[in-house]
Protein backbone atom coordinates (compact mmCIF):
# COMPACT_ATOMS: atom_id res chain seq x y z
CA UNK A 1 0.00 0.00 0.00
CA UNK A 2 3.00 2.61 0.82
CA UNK A 3 4.58 1.37 -2.11
CA UNK A 4 1.96 2.24 -4.14
CA UNK A 5 1.03 5.43 -2.67
CA UNK A 6 4.94 6.11 -3.01
CA UNK A 7 4.68 5.30 -7.21
CA UNK A 8 1.18 7.49 -7.68
CA UNK A 9 3.05 10.40 -6.38
CA UNK A 10 6.14 9.69 -8.55
CA UNK A 11 3.69 9.68 -11.46
CA UNK A 12 1.26 12.69 -10.08
CA UNK A 13 4.70 14.98 -9.60
CA UNK A 14 6.14 14.06 -12.90
CA UNK A 15 3.42 15.11 -14.75
CA UNK A 16 2.82 18.10 -12.94
CA UNK A 17 6.50 19.47 -12.61
CA UNK A 18 6.42 18.74 -16.87
CA UNK A 19 3.34 20.26 -17.91
CA UNK A 20 3.10 23.15 -15.53
CA UNK A 21 4.27 23.24 -11.90
CA UNK A 22 8.07 24.86 -11.42
CA UNK A 23 8.31 23.71 -8.21
CA UNK A 24 10.36 20.31 -8.04
CA UNK A 25 8.39 18.47 -5.53
CA UNK A 26 9.87 14.99 -7.00
CA UNK A 27 13.46 16.11 -5.43
CA UNK A 28 11.92 17.03 -1.97
CA UNK A 29 10.39 13.59 -2.00
CA UNK A 30 13.51 11.72 -3.19
CA UNK A 31 15.44 14.27 -0.25
CA UNK A 32 12.88 12.68 2.40
CA UNK A 33 13.07 9.22 1.18
CA UNK A 34 16.94 9.20 1.12
CA UNK A 35 17.41 10.65 4.94
CA UNK A 36 15.14 7.85 6.09
CA UNK A 37 15.47 4.70 3.79
CA UNK A 38 19.12 2.18 4.35
CA UNK A 39 21.94 3.07 1.64
CA UNK A 40 21.93 0.31 -0.13
CA UNK A 41 17.77 0.14 -1.11
CA UNK A 42 17.33 4.13 -0.94
CA UNK A 43 20.00 4.33 -3.68
CA UNK A 44 17.74 1.38 -5.72
CA UNK A 45 14.77 3.01 -5.03
CA UNK A 46 15.95 6.80 -6.16
CA UNK A 47 17.55 5.14 -9.25
CA UNK A 48 14.09 3.59 -10.51
CA UNK A 49 12.19 6.86 -9.50
CA UNK A 50 14.38 9.63 -11.72
CA UNK A 51 13.87 6.98 -14.28
CA UNK A 52 10.41 6.72 -14.17
CA UNK A 53 10.07 10.55 -13.81
CA UNK A 54 11.94 10.88 -17.47
CA UNK A 55 9.95 8.55 -19.12
CA UNK A 56 6.74 10.43 -17.94
CA UNK A 57 7.96 13.81 -18.26
CA UNK A 58 9.71 12.90 -21.89
CA UNK A 59 13.35 13.85 -20.59
CA UNK A 60 16.53 12.45 -21.55
CA UNK A 61 16.14 8.82 -19.86
CA UNK A 62 18.99 8.52 -16.68
CA UNK A 63 19.66 12.05 -16.38
CA UNK A 64 16.87 12.93 -13.00
CA UNK A 65 18.40 9.42 -12.10
CA UNK A 66 21.82 11.05 -12.24
CA UNK A 67 20.75 13.60 -10.54
CA UNK A 68 19.30 12.20 -7.82
CA UNK A 69 22.01 9.45 -6.87
CA UNK A 70 24.34 12.52 -6.66
CA UNK A 71 22.21 14.33 -4.02
CA UNK A 72 21.40 10.65 -2.46
CA UNK A 73 24.83 9.80 -2.36
CA UNK A 74 25.72 13.32 -0.87
CA UNK A 75 23.23 12.75 1.88
CA UNK A 76 24.86 9.45 2.78
CA UNK A 77 28.43 10.17 3.08
CA UNK A 78 27.33 13.11 5.49
CA UNK A 79 25.29 10.66 7.39
CA UNK A 80 28.03 9.88 10.12
CA UNK A 81 28.44 13.76 10.36
CA UNK A 82 25.09 14.93 10.88
CA UNK A 83 21.49 13.87 11.32
CA UNK A 84 20.44 13.97 8.24
CA UNK A 85 16.53 14.77 9.17
CA UNK A 86 17.84 17.76 11.32
CA UNK A 87 16.78 20.79 9.79
CA UNK A 88 20.20 22.95 10.31
CA UNK A 89 21.39 20.46 7.89
CA UNK A 90 18.18 19.76 5.68
CA UNK A 91 17.36 23.23 4.64
CA UNK A 92 20.67 24.25 3.52
CA UNK A 93 21.05 21.06 1.83
CA UNK A 94 17.59 21.16 0.09
CA UNK A 95 18.08 24.74 -0.82
CA UNK A 96 21.46 24.17 -2.96
CA UNK A 97 19.81 20.14 -4.12
CA UNK A 98 16.50 22.47 -5.72
CA UNK A 99 19.46 25.27 -7.21
CA UNK A 100 21.69 22.33 -8.85
CA UNK A 101 18.67 20.78 -10.52
CA UNK A 102 17.91 24.19 -11.33
CA UNK A 103 21.72 24.76 -12.94
CA UNK A 104 21.01 20.98 -14.54
CA UNK A 105 18.01 21.63 -15.77
CA UNK A 106 18.24 25.04 -17.87
CA UNK A 107 15.60 26.97 -15.47
CA UNK A 108 15.74 30.04 -14.60
CA UNK A 109 16.55 30.84 -11.37
CA UNK A 110 14.14 32.28 -8.96
CA UNK A 111 15.01 33.07 -5.35
CA UNK A 112 11.48 33.34 -4.02
CA UNK A 113 10.82 30.54 -5.90
CA UNK A 114 13.08 28.19 -4.49
CA UNK A 115 13.33 29.74 -1.09
CA UNK A 116 9.48 28.28 -1.32
CA UNK A 117 10.60 25.20 -2.75
CA UNK A 118 13.02 24.60 -0.08
CA UNK A 119 10.88 25.50 3.31
CA UNK A 120 8.63 22.59 1.76
CA UNK A 121 10.92 19.98 2.78
CA UNK A 122 8.99 20.49 6.55
CA UNK A 123 5.99 19.34 5.33
CA UNK A 124 7.21 15.97 3.60
CA UNK A 125 9.55 14.65 5.81
CA UNK A 126 6.89 13.95 8.52
CA UNK A 127 5.24 12.03 6.17
CA UNK A 128 7.68 9.49 5.59
CA UNK A 129 9.32 9.04 8.72
CA UNK A 130 7.50 5.57 8.34
CA UNK A 131 10.02 4.64 5.54
CA UNK A 132 12.27 3.35 8.10
CA UNK A 133 9.93 0.47 8.81
CA UNK A 134 9.59 0.22 5.28
CA UNK A 135 10.15 -3.62 3.17
CA UNK A 136 12.43 -2.26 0.67
CA UNK B 1 22.43 4.94 -23.70
CA UNK B 2 19.48 7.69 -24.31
CA UNK B 3 21.98 9.74 -26.62
CA UNK B 4 22.66 6.72 -28.75
CA UNK B 5 19.06 5.75 -29.21
CA UNK B 6 18.96 2.52 -27.73
CA UNK B 7 16.26 3.25 -25.41
CA UNK B 8 13.96 5.25 -27.84
CA UNK B 9 11.82 2.33 -28.07
CA UNK B 10 11.04 2.80 -24.32
CA UNK B 11 10.85 6.43 -25.02
CA UNK B 12 8.18 6.05 -27.80
CA UNK B 13 6.05 3.62 -25.97
CA UNK B 14 6.24 5.84 -23.39
CA UNK B 15 5.05 9.06 -25.01
CA UNK B 16 2.56 7.09 -26.61
CA UNK B 17 0.58 6.52 -23.05
CA UNK B 18 1.97 9.82 -21.04
CA UNK B 19 1.36 12.55 -24.18
CA UNK B 20 -2.66 12.63 -23.92
CA UNK B 21 -2.18 12.45 -19.93
CA UNK B 22 0.12 15.38 -19.35
CA UNK B 23 -2.47 17.17 -22.43
CA UNK B 24 -4.75 17.27 -19.86
CA UNK B 25 -3.46 17.81 -17.10
CA UNK B 26 -1.50 21.27 -18.95
CA UNK B 27 -5.31 22.12 -19.76
CA UNK B 28 -6.61 21.84 -15.96
CA UNK B 29 -2.82 24.04 -15.09
CA UNK B 30 -4.21 26.31 -17.57
CA UNK B 31 -7.44 26.75 -16.23
CA UNK B 32 -5.91 26.66 -12.84
CA UNK B 33 -3.66 29.60 -14.29
CA UNK B 34 -7.45 31.66 -15.59
CA UNK B 35 -8.96 30.45 -12.91
CA UNK B 36 -6.64 32.77 -10.29
CA UNK B 37 -5.91 35.12 -12.80
CA UNK B 38 -9.80 35.73 -12.44
CA UNK B 39 -9.97 35.89 -9.00
CA UNK B 40 -7.46 38.47 -8.72
CA UNK B 41 -9.48 40.35 -11.81
CA UNK B 42 -12.22 40.43 -8.91
CA UNK B 43 -9.82 42.46 -6.72
CA UNK B 44 -9.18 44.74 -9.75
CA UNK B 45 -5.78 43.86 -9.51
CA UNK B 46 -5.56 42.25 -13.25
CA UNK B 47 -7.28 45.39 -14.85
CA UNK B 48 -3.69 46.49 -15.90
CA UNK B 49 -2.98 43.56 -17.83
CA UNK B 50 -6.83 43.06 -19.51
CA UNK B 51 -5.95 46.84 -21.08
CA UNK B 52 -2.44 45.37 -22.43
CA UNK B 53 -4.27 42.09 -23.72
CA UNK B 54 -6.86 44.43 -25.31
CA UNK B 55 -4.03 46.83 -26.75
CA UNK B 56 -2.06 43.87 -27.78
CA UNK B 57 -5.51 42.61 -30.32
CA UNK B 58 -5.86 45.91 -31.12
CA UNK B 59 -2.60 46.16 -32.71
CA UNK B 60 -2.61 43.03 -34.26
CA UNK B 61 -6.21 43.25 -35.68
CA UNK B 62 -4.82 46.36 -37.29
CA UNK B 63 -2.24 44.03 -39.22
CA UNK B 64 -5.14 41.70 -40.24
CA UNK B 65 -4.45 38.89 -37.21
CA UNK B 66 -6.96 38.62 -34.24
CA UNK B 67 -5.27 37.92 -31.33
CA UNK B 68 -7.28 35.10 -29.31
CA UNK B 69 -7.11 32.66 -26.81
CA UNK B 70 -8.61 29.14 -28.18
CA UNK B 71 -10.27 26.36 -26.28
CA UNK B 72 -11.08 23.14 -27.52
CA UNK B 73 -13.81 23.05 -29.60
CA UNK B 74 -11.92 26.38 -31.20
CA UNK B 75 -9.85 23.94 -32.88
CA UNK B 76 -10.96 24.47 -36.12
CA UNK B 77 -11.12 28.07 -35.68
CA UNK B 78 -7.49 28.04 -35.40
CA UNK B 79 -7.02 26.29 -38.13
CA UNK B 80 -9.26 28.41 -40.49
CA UNK B 81 -7.48 31.91 -38.99
CA UNK B 82 -4.03 29.86 -40.08
CA UNK B 83 -4.91 29.27 -43.44
CA UNK B 84 -6.21 32.68 -43.37
CA UNK B 85 -3.22 34.34 -42.05
CA UNK B 86 -1.25 36.37 -44.46
CA UNK B 87 1.83 34.37 -44.99
CA UNK B 88 2.87 32.97 -48.07
CA UNK B 89 0.82 30.46 -49.64
CA UNK B 90 3.75 28.32 -50.31
CA UNK B 91 4.08 27.58 -46.45
CA UNK B 92 2.53 24.33 -44.95
CA UNK B 93 1.51 23.81 -41.73
CA UNK B 94 1.33 21.10 -39.33
CA UNK B 95 -1.13 21.50 -36.29
CA UNK B 96 0.01 20.98 -32.78
CA UNK B 97 -0.92 20.82 -29.46
CA UNK B 98 1.01 22.72 -26.13
CA UNK B 99 1.71 19.70 -22.88
CA UNK B 100 3.43 22.06 -20.48
CA UNK B 101 5.80 24.78 -20.23
CA UNK B 102 9.04 25.04 -17.71
CA UNK B 103 12.18 25.96 -19.65
CA UNK B 104 10.56 24.86 -23.34
CA UNK B 105 7.21 24.64 -24.54
CA UNK B 106 6.58 20.72 -25.26
CA UNK B 107 4.40 19.81 -27.92
CA UNK B 108 2.53 17.18 -28.52
CA UNK B 109 4.30 16.05 -32.42
CA UNK B 110 7.64 14.81 -32.76
CA UNK B 111 10.07 13.06 -35.16
CA UNK B 112 7.30 10.40 -36.03
CA UNK B 113 5.35 13.22 -37.70
CA UNK B 114 8.22 14.74 -39.83
CA UNK B 115 9.48 17.44 -37.21
CA UNK B 116 13.13 18.27 -36.82
CA UNK B 117 14.90 20.23 -34.90
CA UNK B 118 14.93 24.46 -36.68
CA UNK B 119 11.71 24.36 -37.77
CA UNK B 120 9.59 27.75 -37.10
CA UNK B 121 6.35 27.46 -34.63
CA UNK B 122 3.96 29.90 -35.66
CA UNK B 123 0.19 31.02 -33.97
CA UNK B 124 -1.22 33.10 -36.93
CA UNK B 125 1.61 35.11 -37.98
CA UNK B 126 3.17 35.73 -34.86
CA UNK B 127 6.50 33.77 -34.00
CA UNK B 128 6.09 31.28 -31.14
CA UNK B 129 9.92 29.99 -31.27
CA UNK B 130 12.05 27.92 -33.21
CA UNK B 131 11.76 23.70 -32.23
CA UNK B 132 15.23 22.83 -30.10
CA UNK B 133 14.70 19.01 -29.86
CA UNK B 134 12.56 16.15 -31.41
CA UNK B 135 11.96 13.15 -29.87
CA UNK B 136 9.70 10.61 -31.54
CA UNK B 137 6.39 11.77 -30.23
CA UNK B 138 6.72 14.94 -28.34
CA UNK B 139 9.05 18.20 -28.96
CA UNK B 140 10.33 21.09 -27.36
CA UNK B 141 10.45 24.71 -28.71
CA UNK B 142 12.82 27.17 -27.41
CA UNK B 143 11.10 30.78 -26.89
CA UNK B 144 11.88 34.12 -27.76
CA UNK B 145 12.70 34.85 -23.74
CA UNK B 146 14.84 32.08 -23.53
CA UNK B 147 18.42 33.06 -22.36
CA UNK B 148 19.87 30.67 -25.47
CA UNK B 149 17.08 32.06 -27.86
CA UNK B 150 18.94 35.42 -30.62
CA UNK B 151 16.69 36.19 -33.23
CA UNK B 152 17.46 38.86 -36.03
CA UNK B 153 14.28 40.91 -36.05
CA UNK B 154 14.23 44.70 -38.20
CA UNK B 155 11.24 47.17 -37.45
CA UNK B 156 8.37 47.27 -39.36
CA UNK B 157 8.81 50.88 -39.49
CA UNK B 158 11.75 51.86 -40.46
CA UNK B 159 13.32 48.56 -41.33
CA UNK B 160 16.33 49.03 -38.40
CA UNK B 161 17.76 45.59 -37.50
CA UNK B 162 18.58 44.13 -34.39
CA UNK B 163 18.89 41.39 -32.56
CA UNK B 164 15.77 39.65 -30.28
CA UNK B 165 17.44 38.69 -27.12
CA UNK B 166 15.54 36.12 -24.21
CA UNK B 167 15.62 37.53 -20.75
CA UNK B 168 16.15 34.68 -18.24
CA UNK B 169 12.01 33.20 -19.50
CA UNK B 170 10.55 36.41 -18.69
CA UNK B 171 10.76 38.58 -21.23
CA UNK B 172 13.08 39.84 -24.27
CA UNK B 173 15.42 42.77 -25.37
CA UNK B 174 16.65 44.05 -28.79
CA UNK B 175 20.05 44.58 -28.49
CA UNK B 176 22.72 45.02 -31.30
CA UNK B 177 20.99 48.17 -32.91
CA UNK B 178 22.46 50.85 -34.76
CA UNK B 179 22.85 54.41 -33.24
CA UNK B 180 21.55 55.50 -36.32
CA UNK B 181 17.82 54.11 -36.52
CA UNK B 182 15.86 55.72 -35.15
CA UNK B 183 13.35 53.73 -32.94
CA UNK B 184 10.21 54.64 -31.48
CA UNK B 185 8.10 53.15 -28.55
CA UNK B 186 5.13 51.04 -30.05
CA UNK B 187 7.14 49.76 -33.21
CA UNK B 188 6.53 46.20 -34.41
CA UNK B 189 9.07 43.91 -34.95
CA UNK B 190 9.17 41.02 -37.58
CA UNK B 191 11.84 38.55 -38.48
CA UNK B 192 13.86 39.02 -41.00
CA UNK B 193 14.06 35.70 -42.29
CA UNK B 194 18.04 35.02 -41.13
CA UNK B 195 19.19 32.26 -38.40
CA UNK B 196 16.66 29.67 -39.38
CA UNK B 197 13.56 31.71 -38.84
CA UNK B 198 10.73 32.44 -41.61
CA UNK B 199 10.23 35.86 -42.69
CA UNK B 200 7.97 38.45 -41.63
CA UNK B 201 6.66 37.00 -38.78
CA UNK B 202 5.63 39.11 -36.00
CA UNK B 203 7.44 39.26 -32.74
CA UNK B 204 6.68 41.76 -30.27
CA UNK B 205 6.81 45.79 -30.16
CA UNK B 206 9.11 48.19 -28.81
CA UNK B 207 7.99 49.38 -24.71
CA UNK B 208 11.13 51.27 -24.07
CA UNK B 209 14.25 52.64 -25.94
CA UNK B 210 17.49 52.35 -24.37
CA UNK B 211 19.99 54.22 -25.83
CA UNK B 212 23.44 55.38 -24.37
CA UNK B 213 24.92 58.07 -26.87
CA UNK B 214 28.88 56.26 -25.55
CA UNK B 215 27.92 52.91 -26.72
CA UNK B 216 28.06 51.78 -30.44
CA UNK B 217 24.20 50.21 -30.47
CA UNK B 218 21.56 50.90 -28.76
CA UNK B 219 18.83 48.88 -26.86
CA UNK B 220 15.08 48.42 -26.23
CA UNK B 221 12.66 46.61 -23.96
CA UNK B 222 10.71 44.67 -26.11
CA UNK B 223 7.14 43.68 -25.57
CA UNK B 224 6.24 40.07 -26.60
CA UNK B 225 2.74 39.68 -28.59
CA UNK B 226 2.00 36.16 -26.99
CA UNK B 227 1.76 34.59 -23.46
CA UNK B 228 3.11 31.40 -24.20
CA UNK B 229 1.63 29.86 -20.89
CA UNK B 230 -2.00 30.11 -22.45
CA UNK B 231 -1.25 29.00 -26.09
CA UNK B 232 -3.58 26.10 -26.63
CA UNK B 233 -2.72 25.02 -30.46
CA UNK B 234 0.23 26.24 -32.47
CA UNK B 235 1.22 25.43 -36.28
CA UNK B 236 4.72 24.08 -37.23
CA UNK B 237 6.21 25.68 -40.78
CA UNK B 238 7.34 22.17 -42.97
Amino acid sequence: MKIAILFFLIILFSLFQSTFLSLNLLLLLIISLAVYLPVKSGLIVVFGMGFLADLISGGSLGLTSLCFLSIVMLINLYRSRFHPDQLRFLLPFTFLSIILSHLVGGQVIEWGRILINTSMIVIFLPFLRPAREWPL
Amino acid sequence: MSRLGWLNPLQSGAERITVPIRLSVYRFGQGLNNGLATVSDLWGVQSLRRENEKLKAEILASKGVALRSYSLEEENKALRQQLEAPLPPQMQFLPAKTLGIIRYLTLDKGSSDGITTGQTVVSQNVLVGKISAARSGTSEIILPTDSDSKIPVRTLRTNGRGLLTGEAGVGAFLDKVLQAEKLEINDLLVTTGEAGYARDLMVGKISKVIKNDVEPFQKARVELLLDYGKLENVFIIK
